[in-house]
């Protein structure tokens, strides 16, 4: 089953309008009038604002997306129990017992895009696996049925592109493999010594088998954790973290038997009985970072989803229940590789604070490169991957009209747009010995030589040594981010040295060198 | 253009208290104390001192951060300082976390060494939320770095020592008039005076600072004593004064100190 341009319609967009759902300055998804116009996948901001000027921006929000799936999921679940959520937008039902039930594949998926289409646009399809049924659904504006055995033959027509394996499929069609027919014809012997375990997924997949051969022991029922909660809790952060100190656990005891999960089934109850168990997929295995984003994900569909729906009573039992394992394979090493025990008490403490306080409340460096004391912006930490992680200056980048070394180690002001924004910035009166404002001319001279400062209230310090004008002027072609200013690096008496900038006719504290 | 108005402050101290290379303990009096931290610490107590850069360790008093221990910076290049201590911590792999100062300078931190991967800001938490924050900091961190601003104290200071010692952490204050845990810092470093190298007057830029840290800590009965620094040096680099022959401000050396001045003062009226 399969909703199209999700991420758009979870936005409350109009498919008429053009838009797009951006993630890291690329496009994920794009409504109809924008396709229209020439936006695709993948495509970067600029050039997507190239083909359609008048394009809505939109950052892509994945919980939003997970909390409007919810009503679609939970249609779904009067036809079936079992829903696998696979993405939001995307998500799988086991046909067997229910096409029994409803009379046949035909009837099933006839009913199910009939009932979903109420909620939401959808596609549905069904074949042997999720590969296969993904694309039954996105081929077709109907509804489209693949007859039990026959995935190979339905897949082999399409482009060997829709394995979504950008690195493989690149290599695959310059060896003139354009379909998934030609490619799932190769013997599996010569594919597993060229492209190794990437390539035999792949190959399974082309094939119309599940991507991993299906295993028929269940997991051990030993292995899922589950807490108790008392008192009930009634927000969806604070299960997170409990979800994640669960996460771990798991993760522990998943890696002793050197095995990875690929469905997780997520349970909760309140404390008046109400339950909600969803089993998410994903087939490249669960980090400890991902199960906790899927519970909070469901959690907050749940808790903030529609009325009529909603839990009455605070959450009394969380269960995490691996569904299907998986042997580790090479690429998925741990899964935040060689961590430290302090590493990991670090981000357990990450998460408690975001808990306490706000997620964008705990921010860590990353290189952004600027001449404004925005060479590292900070950015929420939960949204930074800390695997093999390193910040540093990248120094094939030059900012040219940057401060010289030594850095300050206070910044007041960073970019052109802080410093319109910001409310507590710092004004200051820089006079010459007249008693007069020193004032750049317009040939980037100061009016006079600084005698004495003053930061905003406190008693005046004399001017000892300074230097400067320095002048810098950029973004001409952004009206919102276009700055002209000159900067002054002062040292006044008692050997406090500071920077102050001159900008639209006053004097701003920029930063000390404390 | 070297003005040390304020290094004269240092010259209040009574001329035996200032010990030159550091820190007055002698060898035994070091390994004794090491012994008793060693002993005092139920968590970690396989690493009870956390190393800081050479340069740095003639100003603790057991030459490293002790764990379960408190620290108050002070003084003109207080943030820089702690810079400084966090560079060889972070590199090792410990964590830090600074609380309430968003507005440190990270090119300052990474051009020191500090490894930005391992440093976590954590915004001004609300009054009432500042000791429950700095709680769960303590758990998780191995440095725990507080910017107060306008916070004079934060509720349940004992509780808070106690994790800190339970934990193994080690509690840094950046400024502010006393600590917020409501006891004095174990060991307090003030920056009593600072020399900046390369701005002259309408040229140059600053390209290197010279400092003096006093030390007073509970641990050697109150003792104060002085190290120069270069923080950092025309390099780029942190230095001890005294390392180098050609620095002749040693920082522990008042009256040689005041003597050489002398001609400078001269040039420069």
């Amino acid at each position: 089953m399969w909703c199209p341009d999700w991420p758009t319609v979870a936005m409350g967009v109009d498919d008429t309008e053009p838009a797009a759902v951006f993630s890291s300055d690329r496009v994920v998804a794009c409504t109809a009038a924008a396709r229209s116009h020439g936006v695709h996948r993948t495509q970067r901001r600029r050039a997507a604002q190239g083909c359609c000027p008048g394009l809505l921006v939109i950052e892509r929000d994945l919980t939003r997306e997970f909390r409007a799936f919810e009503t679609v999921i939970a249609v779904l679940t009067r036809f079936t129990p079992r829903i696998e959520v696979v993405r939001p937008g995307v998500c799988a039902v086991p046909a067997l017992g229910p096409s029994r039930y409803f009379g046949g594949d035909e009837e099933l998926v006839a009913r199910v895009h009939k009932t979903v289409e109420v909620e939401a646009c959808c596609r549905a399809g069904i074949a042997d696996g999720i590969f296969a049924a993904t694309l039954a659904a996105r081929t077709a504006q109907t509804p489209q049925v693949v007859p039990v055995g026959h995935s190979a033959e339905f897949l082999a027509s399409h482009t060997i592109e829709s394995l979504e394996r950008p690195e493989l499929t690149d290599v695959l069609v310059r060896l003139g493999l354009r379909t998934l027919g030609s490619f799932a014809q190769l013997d599996i012997a010569d594919v597993i010594g060229r492209f190794g375990t990437v390539g035999v997924v792949a190959h399974r997949l082309a094939n119309g088998l599940a991507e991993h051969p299906l295993d028929t022991v269940r997991p051990d029922p030993n292995l899922s954790v589950s807490i108790e909660m008392e008192p009930p809790i009634e927000r969806v952060d604070q299960a997170a973290f409990l979800a994640r100190s669960m996460a771990e656990e798991l993760r522990t005891s998943l890696e002793a038997g050197g095995t990875t999960c690929t469905a997780i089934a997520v349970e909760v109850e309140t404390e008046h009985g109400e339950q909600i168990s969803r089993l998410w997929r994903n087939e490249s295995g669960f980090g400890v970072a991902a199960i906790v984003d899927r519970v909070r994900w469901q959690l907050d569909g749940w808790m903030n989803g529609p009325v009529r729906t909603r839990p009455t009573g605070g959450l009394v039992r969380l269960v995490l229940i691996p569904d299907e394992l998986v042997a580790t394979t090479g690429r998925q090493l741990g899964f935040w590789g060689g961590e430290t025990e302090a590493d990991t008490r670090a981000q357990r403490g990450i998460a408690r604070i975001e808990g306490l306080m706000s997620p964008e409340a705990v921010t860590m460096a990353v290189w952004n490169g600027g001449r404004h004391g925005d060479e590292f912006r900070l950015v929420p930490a939960h949204s930074i991957d800390f695997d093999d992680r390193k910040v540093t200056r990248e120094a094939h980048t030059p900012w040219p009209g940057g401060l010289p070394a030594p850095m300050p180690s206070r910044v007041y002001l960073t970019t052109a747009a802080s410093t319109r924004r910001r409310s507590d910035r710092c004004e200051v009166t820089l006079l010459d010995g007249q008693g007069n404002e020193v004032a750049v001319t317009g040939r980037g001279f100061l009016s006079a030589e600084p005698a004495s400062l003053a930061i905003a209230g406190r008693p005046p310090r004399s001017v000892q040594f300074w230097a400067g004008p320095w002048l810098v002027e950029e973004r001409w072609w952004d009206r919102d981010e276009y700055q002209r200013l000159a900067r002054v690096q002062l040292v006044v008496d008692g050997n406090d040295a500071h920077v102050v900038r001159r900008q639209d006719g006053r004097w701003l504290l920029e930063a000390d060198y404390r | 253009m070297f003005d040390t108005g304020e290094m004269r402050s240092v010259g209040d101290l009574v001329p035996n208290e200032l010990v030159p290379n550091g820190p007055a303990l002698t060898e035994v009096g070091r390994g004794e104390s090491l012994r008793l931290a060693t002993e005092q610490l139920s968590v970690r107590a396989d690493e009870a001192i956390i190393e800081v850069s050479p340069p740095l360790e003639a100003l603790l008093p057991l030459g490293g951060l002790q764990r379960g221990s408190t620290l108050h910076l002070k003084g003109p290049a207080s943030h820089t300082l702690m810079f400084s201590l966090l560079v060889e911590p972070t590199q090792q792999g410990k964590w830090a976390v600074v609380v309430g100062a968003a507005d440190i300078g990270l090119s300052a931190a990474a051009d020191l060494g500090v490894a930005l991967e391992r440093l976590v800001l954590v915004d001004q938490p609300p009054r009432s939320a500042w000791a429950t924050v700095l709680g769960a900091c303590i758990g998780a961190f191995d440095l725990v770095i507080i910017a107060p601003g306008s916070v004079n104290s934060v509720g349940g200071g004992r509780r808070l020592r106690a994790r800190v010692r339970e934990r193994g952490t080690v509690l840094l204050q950046l400024d502010g008039s006393s600590p917020v845990w409501g006891e004095g810092a174990e060991t307090e470093l003030t920056v009593t005076s600072q020399r900046w190298d390369g701005l002259g007057v309408g040229h140059g830029h600053l390209s290197a600072r010279q400092v003096t840290v006093a030390t007073r800590s509970r641990r050697s009965g109150a003792r104060r004593w002085v190290t120069s620094l270069w923080m950092p040096d025309q390099d780029g680099v942190l230095r001890s004064v005294t390392e180098n022959a050609d620095d002749v401000y040693a920082g522990a050396d008042v009256d040689r100190l005041l003597e050489l001045e002398a001609p400078f003062r001269e040039h420069v009226s």
